[in-house]
C-alpha cells in the first residue's frame, strides 16, 4: 500500500493512497512526487484547502463514470481528493464538501490522512486568516 | 436610505443601508457604527468577505434575499458580522444556501473589493472599517 507524507506549513501527517480504488490516478500522482505548492483555503467547500499549481498528471478520463476514478460526492476530515479537470488536489481538515459556484461536485477520492488530525486541522484553519501556506507531498 | 462609508486599503467607498426595507437590523448597524475589524473570505459562500464585528442582533428577519449580487452587504443572524459580496457568491453552509437579510449595497468600489478578496485569500485577513457618511 502506497503511503505519503503530507506537510502543511511545517505540520506533518501521513496518508494512505487508494491504489485499489484509483490505481491509475494514484500511480500518476506517485510519479510526480515530491510535489510542493502554496495552498489556499476553499471559498465554497467548507473546511478544506486546495492546491493552485496544476499537478503534472495526464489521464484518459473518458472511460470512467464522472470522468474520474473512485468518484465521491462527500468528504470526511482527512480525505484527499483530486479534481482531474482542474488538476487540483483538495484536502478536508474538518466538515467539508467539495463545491464550486454551481454547488457540490464529484471528485476523485485518492487517499486519507491517518491518525490524529488535530494539529493539521489547526493549521488548515489558519489559512482563512493568514493566507496561503506551503504544502509538500512526499513518498514514504 | 442611510449613507455609510466602507474603508479599506486607505480608500473610502460610499454605500447605503436599506433602513427602509430592514429598519431594525439597519438601525442596530447604524447605532453600532463606526465598526472596524478583520475581514476574511467565507468558507462556504464564494466571493464574499466576512467582516468579523459584532452587531446587536434582533430576532426579526427582514428583507430576506435568496441570491446575492456583487456589491450587496448582508447580515447573517447567529453568525453575525457583515458580509460584502464581490463576485460569484451565494450565502450558504454545509446544508446548502441560506436566505439572509440584505441590509445595504456598495455604490462603488466593487472591483477594489474583489481585489481585496483575492489578496486576503493569499496574504491573510485585512481590515475593513464602516462608518457613517
Amino acid at each position: 500500500m502506497k503511503r505519503i507524507a503530507v506537510e502543511l506549513d511545517g505540520v506533518g501527517v501521513t496518508a494512505v493512497l487508494y491504489e485499489d480504488k484509483a490505481p491509475v490516478t494514484v500511480a500518476k500522482l506517485w510519479e510526480c512526487l515530491p510535489f510542493e505548492d502554496r495552498v489556499t483555503h476553499a471559498k465554497w467547500s467548507g473546511n478544506m484547502f486546495h492546491t493552485n499549481a496544476e499537478l503534472p498528471i495526464e489521464l484518459d478520463t473518458a472511460p470512467w463514470t464522472f470522468g474520474m476514478e473512485n468518484p465521491v460526492g462527500f468528504q470526511a476530515p482527512g480525505d484527499i481528493v483530486y479534481l482531474p479537470s482542474a488538476k487540483e488536489i483538495a484536502i478536508a481538515y474538518g466538515e467539508a464538501r467539495f463545491a464550486w459556484v454551481i454547488g457540490a461536485m464529484m471528485v476523485s477520492a485518492l487517499g486519507r490522512i491517518e491518525g490524529d488530525l488535530t494539529e493539521f486541522a489547526k493549521k488548515g484553519e489558519r489559512l482563512q486568516w493568514e493566507g496561503a501556506k506551503r504544502l509538500v507531498l512526499r513518498r514514504l | 436610505m442611510k449613507r455609510i462609508v466602507v474603508e479599506f486599503d486607505g480608500k473610502a467607498f460610499d454605500a447605503v443601508l436599506f433602513d427602509d426595507q430592514a429598519p431594525i437590523i439597519c438601525g442596530n448597524i447604524w447605532n453600532a457604527l463606526p465598526l472596524e475589524g478583520p475581514a476574511t473570505n467565507t468558507k462556504w459562500s464564494g466571493d464574499m468577505l466576512r467582516l468579523w464585528v459584532q452587531i446587536p442582533e434582533p430576532p426579526e428577519r427582514e428583507n430576506m434575499s435568496q441570491l446575492q449580487n456583487p456589491g450587496d452587504i448582508i447580515f447573517l443572524h447567529k453568525w453575525n458580522g457583515l458580509r460584502f459580496v464581490y463576485g460569484q457568491a451565494r450565502m450558504g453552509g454545509p446544508s446548502g444556501a441560506h436566505p439572509t437579510p440584505l441590509v445595504g449595497r456598495m455604490l462603488g468600489g466593487v472591483e477594489e473589493l474583489a481585489a481585496l478578496g483575492h489578496r486576503v485569500e493569499w496574504e491573510g485577513a485585512a481590515t475593513i472599517r464602516v462608518r457613517r457618511a
